[in-house]
C-alpha cells in the first residue's frame, strides 16, 4: 500500500491550467475586529458553484473571468458575510475583512443559488468559538474539550473527563497543539477542566485519526488549538467571575493596524476558604486540615503584520496546579503539575503562489511531589521537555492544485522518576532517576487537487525518524478523496498510517497528573494505526448538512499494563508494561443545523472497541477501556431575542466497561491486621456499567452597557439528578441479611455528579 | 501519592454521600484453594485454609480432609485439622501442630496441600536475616503530637524489602502499615511513621525484613482492596507466594520496639 501510495504523491498530474480568459486572485480573510486570519472562510463567485475556502494560514486562491467584473461573495460562520465586486485585468492579490456577528439573530444569509463549497478537508471537525460560552458546563466552567467530547466517534472515557478517546484510541495518542507547540497534559484537576481557557482561543480543529500529513507523532487525532491576536485597533477586555475560577482578558494595541499584545490570567479561588477553615480550626487538635488545592492559567500573545504578505506572532501559556496538604505533625505533603509553551511563528507570502510558514518553540510538561517530615524528606520530579523547529510551505500550482511540503524536528528530553531522599539523621542522601532523549523528524509531501468539479484529492506521504541511540524511520502515507456528483451531495474516503514514537504511561483509567511520557527505545516499539474510511456529506438544505461514516481502524503495539503494574518510583518499567493490538470499527452519523436562531446538532456512533495480549486474559480479546456501544448526543441552542438565549445538551452513552471482582478470599494477616475480604480479579474488562444519560441546561442574558456588554449564564449540570454509574464497588452491610441476602455485602454504585446549578456573570468592553 | 488518590475517592464516597445500592450479576467464580501460613521460629505451626468464593456467597471455613504438610530442615511436619483461636491477636486456624518449629536464617521451608477434591498448594520460603531497628526519632509539635521515625541499617548490595507497623499497644489496630522497598534509603534504613500519635501514647513498632514473594503479596492485598474503592486505580489480581492457589507461606522475621511517647 505504502508504495501505490509513494508512486500516487509524486504523479503531479497537472489537472485544469489556469486559462487565458481568467486572472487568479490570491488573498487572505481576517476578521475586521482582531486582525486573526479566518480558517475555512469561502469565498464563492455568486451565480456559479465555482469558490475556495481559505487554509489554515487564512489564505485562498481562485481563478475569476478577467476583463469583467465579478460578484465575490465572502462568508464564514459567525461572521456577516459580505459581497464584493471586482474587475480584474492581472492577477492580484485581495484580502477581505469580516465582521463578527454581533447578536445571534444576524442570520448568514445563503441564497438558493449559493451552496457551501466542499474542501478536501472531510475530516476536520471545527468547533465554533462564537457558541462556546453560550453552552452550559459543569460548575460553568466553559470547556471546549467537553464540546468536542459530543462530536461523532468521540468519547470522554468517564463522567466530566477531559479526556479524548477517538475511535478507539487512549487518551496518550492524541496531540494537542496550541500555536504550533504540544501540550502533554491538556487537563486541570486530575482531568476535570482542560487548561484552554476559550476566552483566547481563535480556533479549535479536531481531525480524527485521517489527519493531513503534515500532522504527526500520534496516532488517533490532532487537536489544533489556535490563540487569538489581540486587536490592533483598541483596547479590549473581557473577563469573568464564576462558581470556582474567575478570568481577565486584555486586548493592547501597540501599533494600530499592524500590532497587538493578548494577556489573560485565570485562577481558581477555592483555596481562599479551605484556607481561613484551617486556620480558625488550628488549635483543635481533632481537627483534619482540608488540603490546599488550586489552578491557574497564564495565556500572551504578541502579534505584528509587516503588511500582507508578512506576519510576525509570539505567544506563550503557562499553567500549574497545586496541591498541598500538611497535618501539622506527620508531613508535609505538596505536589504540583503544569505546563509551559513559548511559540514563535511567521507567515510569509513570497509570491502570489509560494506560502511559507515557520514556527520554533518550546514547551515542557513537568510534576513534583515533595514529602517532608522532621528528620526525612522526598523529592521526586518527571518532566517531558521539547524543543520545535517547523516550517510549512504551500505552492499553488494553479487554481486546481496545491502541493504542501514541510519538515518538523523535535527534540526531547526526558527525567523520568527523578528522587532525592535526604535525612541527615540517617545521613542519606540519595539521587536517582532516569534521564532520556530522542530525536523526532518529520518530513512530508501533499498534493491537494481538483478534478474539475467532481472531484477533491488530497495525497500526501509523511516520512517519520525517531533517533534514540538506535534510528526507527517509518512512511506513513495520507490519502484523502471526495467525489461531488452534485454539488449538495459528496461520498468521501480517506486511507491513514500513523507512527507514535512518544507514549504516555498511564496505569489508571483516569487522566492523573502523575501520568508520563516515555520515548520508544529497545523495550518499546513504536506504535501503530491504520484507518480507512469511507461515508458521505449531504446539504438537505441551506441549513442542515448530514455527514455519515464508516471507518475501520487497526493499531499495533498497543502499549498497556500488566495486571498489578506499577509506574510510581520504578526503575524497571518495562518491566510491568505489556504489548498488543487493537482495532476499532463503527458508523458515525451527525446531523447539524448552522444557520437561524435555532442552531445545533444530532450525532450518533455505533462502534467496537478491542485489545488484545498475550500477558491479559489469557491472550483472549476483550473490550477496550473505552468500548462503548452506543453514544449518543444533542446540542441545541435557540435564540429567543437579542438578549435572551437558551441551551441544552444532552448525551446518552451505553456504559464504560469495568472490571469486576469474580470472588473474594478471607485474609487475616499477621497480629494486628484485622480480618478482611480482598477482592479476587479475574478477567479484565469484563463488566459493563448501567448506560449513561445528562440533560444540561442553561440560559444566558445579555445586558448592553456604555463601556460594553455583561453576561449571564444560568446553567444546571444533570438537570434531572440521574444517577449516572462512575465505579461499583463492594460494602460490608449487615442490614442486607434482613433483605434476605446471604451474605451481608452488597454492591453499591458510586455517581460523581448530582445536579449542580452554576452561575457566571462575565463581562466585555 | 496513591494514598492522597485514595483519599480523594473516599472523600467522594463518603463526603458526596452519592452512591446507592444495586442488583448485580457477577460472572461465575471458580473457587480456588486458599492458604495463609505464617512461622515464626520458636512458635507452633499454625495455618488458616479456606476457599475463595463468588461475592455475594456464603464462604465456607470447614476445610475437613486436606493433608497439610511442611517440611523443614528438621524434618516433614503434617499439620491436623483443628479449629483454634488466637485470644491475643483474634485469628483462627484450622490446620495446626502442637510442635514448635526451630528456623535458622537460610533456612528453606516447603508447604504441600492438598484438599479432598484434589486441588493442590505447593510454596516455598527462605527465612531471612533479622534487620533491627537502630534508632526511633520523634520530636512533638505544637499540638503534642508527633510521628516517629525509624532508622536501621539496610544491605546496600542486595534488594532488600520491609514491612513496617505502627499501633498503639494493645489497640488491636494497625495505625499506619508500610510495605516497601529499599530504593528510595539503600543503605540507611529510614521510614517515617506518617501517622500523627500523642504525647504520652505506648506504641508498638514492627519492622518485618521480607521476601520480594511475600512484598508482592502484601502489595497485591492492599491493592486489590484499594481497587474495591477507588475509581483511581486498575483492579490488581493477588500476587501469590504460592503455585496453585491463592495466599502466602512465609517466615515472618521481624524487630519489636514498644515505648511511651513523652
Amino acid at each position: 500500500m505504502k508504495v501505490y501510495a509513494l508512486l500516487f504523491t509524486f504523479l503531479f498530474p497537472l489537472l485544469g491550467i489556469a486559462s487565458d480568459t481568467q486572472h487568479k486572485l490570491v488573498g487572505y480573510v481576517y476578521d475586521s475586529e482582531s486582525g486573526e486570519v479566518l480558517v475555512g472562510a469561502t469565498v464563492l463567485i455568486s451565480q456559479t458553484e465555482n469558490g475556495a475556502a481559505t487554509n489554515f494560514d487564512g489564505l485562498f486562491s481562485l481563478n475569476v473571468p478577467h476583463d469583467s467584473t465579478t460578484q465575490l461573495k465572502i462568508q464564514y460562520l459567525g461572521y456577516e458575510a459580505i459581497t464584493a465586486s471586482i474587475f480584474l485585468k492581472e492577477d492580484t492579490i485581495m484580502s477581505f475583512y469580516l465582521t463578527p456577528v454581533e447578536t445571534h439573530l444576524q442570520e448568514i444569509v445563503v441564497k438558493n443559488e449559493d451552496r457551501l463549497f466542499y474542501n478536501a478537508n472531510s475530516h476536520l471537525q471545527k468547533i465554533d468559538m462564537s457558541k462556546v460560552n453560550d453552552m452550559p458546563a459543569l460548575l460553568g466552567e466553559q470547556d471546549i474539550i467537553k464540546i468536542m467530547q459530543m462530536k461523532p466517534g468521540i468519547s470522554s472515557g468517564g463522567e466530566a473527563s477531559s479526556g479524548l478517546f477517538v475511535r478507539g484510541g487512549k487518551s496518550g495518542q492524541n496531540l494537542f497543539l496550541l500555536d504550533g507547540m504540544e501540550i502533554y497534559n491538556p487537563t486541570h484537576l486530575f482531568g476535570f477542566f482542560s487548561i484552554f481557557n476559550p476566552d483566547v482561543l481563535q480556533s479549535a480543529n479536531l481531525y480524527k485519526g485521517d489527519f493531513p500529513s503534515q500532522f504527526g507523532g500520534r496516532t488517533s487525532s490532532v487537536v489544533d488549538i489556535k490563540m487569538k491576536n489581540a486587536s490592533d485597533q483598541e483596547f479590549k477586555g473581557s473577563g469573568g467571575v464564576g462558581l470556582i475560577s474567575s478570568r481577565m482578558m486584555l486586548e493592547i494595541p501597540l501599533v494600530k493596524n499592524k500590532s497587538g499584545l493578548l494577556v489573560s490570567a485565570r485562577r481558581t479561588y477555592a483555596d481562599l476558604f479551605t484556607e481561613e477553615i484551617n486556620k480558625a480550626n488550628e488549635d483543635d487538635p481533632a481537627f483534619n486540615p482540608i488540603p490546599r488545592y488550586y489552578f491557574y492559567d497564564f495565556n500572551a500573545r504578541f502579534h505584528y503584520n509587516f503588511n500582507d504578505r508578512h506576519q510576525l506572532s509570539v505567544s506563550s501559556y503557562f499553567g500549574q496546579d497545586d496541591l498541598h496538604f500538611n497535618d501539622q505533625s506527620a508531613m508535609d505533603f505538596l505536589m504540583d503539575w503544569g505546563n509551559f509553551v513559548f511559540s514563535v511563528n511567521s507567515q510569509h507570502q513570497f509570491t502570489d503562489k509560494l506560502f511559507v510558514s515557520n514556527n520554533i518553540g518550546h514547551t515542557r510538561y513537568a510534576y513534583g511531589v515533595n514529602t517532608a517530615s522532621d528528620f526525612f524528606s522526598i523529592n521526586l520530579n518527571t518532566k517531558i521537555s521539547d524543543y520545535v523547529m517547523q516550517s510549512n510551505l504551500i505552492y499553488q500550482v494553479n487554481e486546481n492544485y496545491n502541493l504542501l511540503g514541510g519538515i518538523k524536528i523535535t527534540e526531547h528530553q526526558f527525567t523520568l522518576n527523578q528522587v532525592e531522599s535526604e535525612s541527615k539523621e540517617a545521613n542519606l542522601n540519595l539521587q536517582d532517576g532516569e534521564l532520556l532523549g530522542g530525536t523526532e523528524y518529520g518530513a512530508y509531501l501533499s498534493n491537494q487537487f481538483s478534478v474539475g468539479k467532481i472531484a477533491d484529492i488530497e495525497a500526501g506521504i509523511r516520512l517519520s525518524t525517531f533517533d534514540n541511540n538506535q534510528s526507527i524511520t517509518n512512511l506513513e502515507p495520507r490519502l484523502n478523496f471526495i467525489f461531488l456528483p452534485k454539488s449538495a451531495l459528496s461520498f468521501k474516503a480517506s486511507y491513514a498510517e500513523t507512527y507514535q514514537y512518544v507514549h504516555l504511561l498511564a496505569n489508571s483509567g483516569v487522566s492523573l497528573p502523575t501520568d508520563f511520557w516515555h520515548p520508544s527505545n529497545q523495550f518499546i516499539d513504536p506504535q501503530f494505526s491504520r484507518q480507512v474510511m469511507a461515508g458521505l456529506n449531504y446539504q438537505l438544505s441551506d441549513d442542515f448538512v448530514l455527514s455519515n461514516e464508516f471507518y475501520y481502524r487497526h493499531m499495533d503495539n498497543v502499549i498497556d499494563f500488566k495486571d498489578g503494574g506499577r509506574i510510581f518510583i520504578n526503575n524497571d518499567l518495562q518491566d510491568e508494561l505489556v504489548f498488543g493490538k487493537g482495532w476499532s470499527y463503527g458508523n458515525e452519523f451527525y446531523l447539524e443545523k448552522k444557520n437561524g436562531k435555532f442552531t445545533g446538532w444530532i450525532s450518533y456512533t455505533l462502534s467496537w472497541t478491542w485489545r488484545e495480549f498475550d500477558e491479559i486474559n489469557e491472550g483472549q480479546k476483550f473490550p477496550g477501556q473505552n468500548d462503548i456501544r452506543h453514544n449518543f448526543s444533542t446540542v441545541l441552542q435557540y435564540d429567543i431575542s437579542p438578549r435572551f438565549s437558551l441551551s441544552a445538551n444532552w448525551v446518552y452513552s451505553t456504559g464504560n466497561v469495568t472490571t469486576l471482582p469474580a470472588g473474594r478470599i478471607i485474609y487475616q494477616g499477621v497480629q494486628e491486621e484485622r480480618l478482611t475480604d480482598v477482592p479476587v480479579y479475574q478477567e479484565r474488562n469484563s463488566f459493563r456499567l448501567r448506560d449513561y444519560n445528562r440533560l444540561d441546561i442553561g440560559v444566558k442574558y445579555t445586558m448592553k452597557h456604555k463601556w460594553g456588554e455583561s453576561f449571564i449564564n444560568l446553567g444546571v449540570y444533570n438537570a434531572y439528578n440521574r444517577r449516572n454509574p462512575y465505579h461499583i464497588y463492594f460494602a460490608w452491610d449487615e442490614s442486607a441479611l434482613d433483605r434476605g441476602h446471604e451474605v451481608p455485602y452488597v454492591a453499591k454504585q458510586l455517581s460523581l455528579f448530582p445536579i449542580i446549578p452554576s452561575v457566571t456573570y462575565s463581562f466585555k468592553f | 501519592m496513591k494514598k492522597l488518590l485514595l483519599f480523594a475517592s473516599f472523600s467522594f464516597l463518603i463526603g458526596c454521600d452519592n452512591s446507592e445500592e444495586i442488583k448485580l450479576e457477577l460472572p461465575e467464580h471458580d473457587e480456588q484453594l486458599a492458604v495463609e501460613c505464617y512461622l515464626e521460629d520458636g512458635k507452633p505451626m499454625r495455618a488458616f485454609l479456606s476457599q475463595s468464593v463468588g461475592y455475594f456467597e456464603n464462604e465456607s471455613i470447614d476445610m475437613k480432609g486436606a493433608y497439610f504438610k511442611i517440611s523443614s530442615p528438621d524434618g516433614d511436619h503434617v499439620l491436623k485439622n483443628e479449629n483454634i483461636e488466637d485470644p491475643d491477636y483474634k485469628k483462627f486456624y484450622n490446620y495446626v501442630s502442637e510442635n514448635t518449629i526451630n528456623i535458622k536464617p537460610g533456612d528453606v521451608l516447603e508447604v504441600f496441600v492438598e484438599d479432598e477434591l484434589g486441588r493442590k498448594i505447593r510454596g516455598t520460603t527462605k527465612a531471612l536475616e533479622k534487620v533491627e531497628i537502630d534508632t526511633v526519632m520523634y520530636k512533638f509539635h505544637n499540638s503534642n503530637q508527633t510521628s516517629p521515625i525509624i532508622f536501621f541499617h539496610d544491605d546496600p548490595n542486595e534488594k532488600n524489602y520491609y514491612r513496617l507497623t505502627f499501633s498503639k499497644l494493645k489497640s488491636g489496630i494497625i495505625e499506619q502499615d508500610l510495605v516497601i522497598d529499599d530504593y528510595l534509603f539503600n543503605g540507611n534504613g529510614i521510614l517515617n511513621a506518617g501517622y500523627s500519635f500523642y504525647r504520652g501514647d505506648h506504641i508498638e513498632i514492627n519492622l518485618f525484613h521480607i521476601d520480594e514473594k511475600y512484598y508482592e503479596y502484601l502489595k497485591s492485598i492492599q491493592g486489590a482492596k484499594n481497587a474495591n474503592f477507588s475509581a483511581f486505580t486498575q483492579p490488581y489480581p493477588i500476587s501469590s507466594t504460592v503455585d496453585e492457589g491463592i495466599g502466602v507461606f512465609t517466615v515472618l522475621i521481624y524487630d519489636r520496639i514498644t515505648m511511651k511517647l513523652e
